[in-house]
Order: structure tokens, then sequence, then C-alpha cells
């Protein structure tokens, strides 16, 4: 059996907006995750990186649909499951953890609640006092204070953090073999963020559980993912090791992304970040590439011919002419 | 223009001495005669005329608070604030003037401009409220703004659902402007949005404040941004400035714990590097007699606990609130 964990072949999701224009959202996009491995998916709002995520659990919001692509976890195809199929497999084999933890708890039940929930939709037979034993550890290893006096709190009672640390051991309760984090710190503060982070990343050590990390901070992918995938339009535009993309970033748009964040080793007059906004491409077969409004390498042949994904060292992936 | 170039501007522009803030209980709240910790303790600061400065912490440090009190929008318990050499007491009397010099940005671009009016109606609602021009004169100075704030004559008959985050965020900025303030509160003016849109934002900030002169309290969680755009940094916990330097001696020989970890927590890139701190929440515990921040320091010891430290003068300019500063 092979490593890898999950894979995904050529995904598109489109979105049939009310003027009859398909939105592609991802197009062409391949991935994978290895066992073990912590993935990062970088980009700006609008990218189709939330909506990757989404694809791969099967819950594109209307009107989207997923009409291209494979998506093979642990070998088998998700897009051909059933609904029972699938919620099986949502929840216990593959969690998510979603941006805002103000928002994905129930504010008018307690934490045991939200977990015993998680124990009923998949059918787990425990008793309770094992059930109580089993989240009282787990709220432990998230670094929750007192988690059997905490168990039949409500979730106003927690801070920003701590809640985001609940949902992340809601995420763990079944033992997944996969966890996707959208935007896990984009609502908490900086120190919040680095505390999360030091958490997910020691999950993976002790229990071995692979992750998809997204975010729109390239320097927090870099540290916290060993291999990344940059983002634009839908398309993934390079891949790598997330140290070598970080150091040597080939695309534009990646360089330009680090470019956007101020540095602190030395002081900028200047950010030399990237001009123009994002605006979503409708087109079903673009010419040229995607970024080529917004780039600043940008020659005759990007606007007339559309690049493919090119392997330039080994697992070293761009989707650009000018690399 | 604007009568406030007639007068003569006092250095420094603003001047916040011991302010105090505590929110009291209302009426219902479930959690009544609780140890109620002031929102902000004794802070003063002072603002140059044309220079910037930066109020750092995370949230519920207090850092809104401040700007809130700087804008009337909330009555400080303790402490004055004085803008242009006046006590804002005085400027309560006269809010219209007040406000036509002290402009502000908020945070979130889609809660802070109104849905229904046109861009045109929004950024020129300060002219109308603050001075009789004629409409000649309030179109010139439209045009004028959107320019320097990077939109076009086509945004002006747009509704705001039309524009991203970061063009909203121009249109606010470009509705600040308008009346020629010379102070300009920015309240995480980038935290709604993209890096790469932040980018951007921050070097139209960095252009407009060379400009037009402008004085700035500019306010974030996040150090490194507030490290492009500002003279001097105030680090902020849990309502009191612990440490308040200029920026190059903050980022280069900061000596609180507090603002250590403020700076080992920013993600910087695969660079393994040694961590003084290891970030650990737990409880947020309140020390209730000592230094605020004893709980959580890697140094605190039994006198930090017990006796809680003055802000002294380490350095040129630079101010520390610890017993055992690095």
């Amino acid at each position: 059996m092979s490593n890898t964990i999950l894979e995904i072949k050529n995904l598109r999701t489109e979105f049939l907006m009310p003027n009859k224009r398909h939105l592609v959202a991802v197009r062409d996009s391949s991935l994978h995750v290895d066992a073990g491995e912590i993935v990062g998916i970088v980009g700006e709002s609008g990218c189709g990186k939330s909506i990757t995520a989404y694809s791969v659990l099967r819950i594109v919001p209307e009107p989207g649909r997923i009409t291209a692509g494979e998506i093979l976890f642990r070998g088998e195809d998700l897009l051909g499951k059933g609904p029972e199929e699938l919620r099986e497999i949502r929840g216990k084999e593959i969690t998510l953890i979603c941006q805002d933890p103000l928002s994905s708890l129930n504010p008018v039940y307690d934490i045991f609640w939200h977990f015993n929930e998680i124990f009923t939709a998949h059918g787990v037979q425990k008793s309770h006092a094992e059930k109580i034993e089993q989240i009282v550890g787990l709220l432990g290893t998230v670094g929750i204070v007192q988690p059997e006096r905490k168990l039949h709190q409500y979730p106003h009672q927690f801070s920003g953090g701590m809640r985001q640390r609940v949902v992340i051991a809601m995420a763990m309760l079944l033992q997944p073999k996969l966890i996707i984090a959208d935007e896990p710190t984009t609502a908490l503060d900086v120190t919040t963020q680095r505390a999360i982070f030091d958490l997910l990343g020691g999950l993976r050590d002790k229990l071995g559980i692979s992750m998809i990390v997204i975010s729109h901070d390239l320097y927090l992918i870099a540290e916290q993912c060993d291999r990344m995938y940059v983002m634009y339009g839908g398309e993934i535009m390079e891949s790598g090791r997330a140290s070598d993309v970080f150091n040597h970033p080939l695309h534009p748009y990646s360089a330009g992304l680090m470019d956007s964040i101020p540095s602190l080793s030395f002081h900028q007059e200047h950010l030399n970040g990237i001009k123009g906004e994002f605006s979503s491409v409708f087109e079903e077969n673009p010419k040229g590439c995607c970024f080529a409004g917004r780039c600043d390498r940008v020659g005759e042949e990007c606007l007339l011919t559309r690049p493919e994904m090119r392997e330039i060292e080994e697992g070293r992936f761009v989707r650009c002419l000018k690399a | 223009m604007s009568e406030s170039m007639n007068q003569p501007i006092h250095d420094p522009i603003l001047s916040i001495k011991n302010l105090t803030v505590v929110y009291k209980d209302t009426l219902f709240s479930l959690k009544k005669s609780r140890f109620s910790r002031p929102a902000v303790d004794g802070v003063s600061l002072d603002v140059p005329h044309r220079g910037t400065i930066g109020i750092v912490g995370e949230s519920g440090c207090g850092k809104s608070t401040i700007a809130k009190s700087i804008l009337m929008m909330t009555e400080p318990c303790g402490g004055e604030i004085l803008f242009n050499g006046t006590g804002l007491d005085s400027w309560r009397r006269n809010r219209l003037a007040y406000y036509s010099k002290v402009q502000m940005i908020w945070q979130d671009p889609f809660s802070s401009i109104n849905p229904k009016m046109r861009i045109q109606e929004i950024i020129s609602r300060p002219l109308h409220n603050f001075f009789h021009l004629s409409s000649d004169e309030i179109a010139q100075r439209l045009h004028a703004t959107i320019r320097k704030v990077g939109l076009t004559e086509d945004h002006l008959v747009m509704y705001p659902h039309e524009l991203s985050g970061g063009g909203r965020q121009r249109v606010t900025i470009a509705r600040a402007l308008i009346s020629e303030p010379i102070l300009l509160i920015a309240d995480e003016p980038t935290s709604a949005l993209d890096v790469s849109i932040q980018a951007q934002i921050l070097n139209l900030l960095k252009e407009l404040k060379q400009d037009m002169a402008l004085s700035m309290v500019f306010i974030s969680h996040n150090i490194s941004v507030v490290e492009f755009l500002c003279d001097s940094i105030c680090v902020m916990y849990m309502g009191r400035i612990v440490e308040s330097a200029p920026r190059e001696v903050l980022v280069k020989d900061h000596r609180h714990w507090y603002t250590t970890l403020l700076f080992e927590s920013l993600p910087n890139g695969p660079r393994p590097k040694e961590r003084k701190f290891k970030v650990d929440l737990g409880e947020l515990a309140v020390c209730e007699k000592g230094c605020s921040f004893a709980p959580r320091c890697i140094r605190a010891e039994k006198l930090c606990f017990e006796s809680s430290p003055d802000l002294v003068e380490i350095g040129p300019d630079h101010f520390c609130a610890c017993h055992f500063h690095a």
C-alpha cells in the first residue's frame, strides 16, 4: 500500500451563477498528502483554497459542482460515494477545523454535548464514564487546564483560543487519518496563533495525523508545513517543499505574496507587493495565464498561452512560462 | 481651505495623560460584583505633530478603548486627553469642529460604510456635515480625494457591495481624509484584508501621511505592520503600556518579556530558531496585585506577583514596566 493518504487529480469545481455563467473556482488542480505530513495551501481570498478543501469533504455549497477529476482517499474515490458512505467518512476519517471558532460551536449546548453528538452520529457504543474519560483526556492533550470542570461549561465561557482548542479536540475525537484546517487562526491573536500551531505540530508528531492547513499567510505556511501549494485563480501555481518555495519562489505570485508582508529584519520604506486585485475567472478555458494582469514579469506569450504545470526539479512544480 | 490650517498647531498634537477607562457592569449583567479590571489603566502617551504612534497588543488589551476615548465615544473615568493643546472637555461642546480635524478608519470595511449610499455620497458626507461649501467645491474636493486614495471616477456612482474589501477600505480612507484632518486614528485598518491588499493599503497610508502632514495613531495586533508605518511603538498588555520606544529601538532592543513574546509569535518562514518562549496560554490568570503579565511570564518571580512594576525610562525615550527586564 502506498504512503499517500489523499490524492486529488485534476479537480475542477464550478459554480453555475444565476446569469448562466460558470465560475470556475478550482481548475485542474492536483495535490497529494502523504501519511504524517502537513501540507499547506496558500493564496488570497477567492483563489479556491477553501473550495478545494470543501471538495474533498464533498460539502461544496450550492450552486457549486465538482465537474471533473478524482479525489482518492486511501485509494478510494470519494466522488463515487453515496451520502451514507460520505457521512461515515466525514467527522471520522477526515475532519474539518473551520476558520471561526466563535461560530463553530453551538452556544446553547455545553462542551460535553458537542463531543457526545459525534459519538452518536457515528454510532459509537460507549458507556457514559468511558466517554467522559476519553473527552477529558483529549481536552488535556490540547492544553485545556482542569478539563473535568470545563466539560459542562458553555462556549461563551471560553476565549477564542480556548474555543479553537475545543474544536481541535473535537476534530481528533475519532482518531481521523486527515485533518483539514481552514484558516484555523485568522480570527485569533498572533500569540494564540503560535500556540495553536505548536499544538497542531505536536499532534502530528505524536499521533501521526496528516493535515492540510489553509492560510493566506505565506510565512506561516512556510514555517509550519512540510510541503506547500500556492494557489491563484483556482489553479495551483507552484508547489514544492515549503522551505524551497519560501527561499526560492519561482512564480512571481509567490514572490509577490512574500514581499507583501513587512519584514522586521530590515526597515522598508515601501512594500513591493502585488498590484491590482484578484478578479474571478469565468471563461471555460481562459487564454493565457490568469495572473498575467497583475504580474510584473508579464510578456506577450503570457497573454496567449495558458501555462502548464512543469516539474523544475524533483517534487518542485511551477505553472509559469517565465520561471 | 479648512480653518484648521489657519490655527497654530500645537506640538504634541495629541497628549493623553493618565487615562483610565472602566466599563461598568450593565443593569442585566450576569457577573456582578466581579473584580472589574479597568480596560485602560493609567495610560499616558504623546503624539507629536506629523508623527505616527503605533499601539500593539492582543485583543482585550485596551487598544481600541484608547481609540474610542480619543474619539469621545467612551467616557474616561480618570485622566485627560488634550488635542491641539485643548482638553477634550472643551472640544465636547464643539464636536463638529473636533471631528473635522480628528478622523478615524475602522477595522471592518464591510460594516463601516452604509450599503445603501453611493460611494460619492459616503465620501462627501463629512463635507456636508462640517462645512458650508458650494456643490462645485464639494465636487472638486471629492475628485481630488479619490485620486489620492487610488480610486477612479467610475467608482463614484457605485454602491459598496460592488467593491472588494481593499476598495472599500480605500473609500473609508477617502471619507476620513476629505475634511483634511490633522489627526487620523486607524484601528486595525488592515486586519480584515488579504496580505497583498494589506501591502497596498499600508503603502497608501504611508504616502498620505507624508503628503497631507498627518499625525496618526495606528492600532494593530501585528507588530510587523506597526513597525512598517510608525515612528514609535507602544506595547500594551491588560490596559497598561508595558513598553514604549522609538521604532528601531523596539525592534532591535526590546526589553519587556511580553514584547519578546509578541516578536517570537510572528511567523517567520522556515528558519528554525531558538525560542525563548513556549507560548502556552493555558488559563489567562489575572494577577490582581502584581504585574498583570506575571502568570504568563517565564521570568516571573515572587516579587512580580506582589508588586506591580512602574513604567521607567531605561534608555533614551525607551520606557519599560518590568522588574526583571532583559
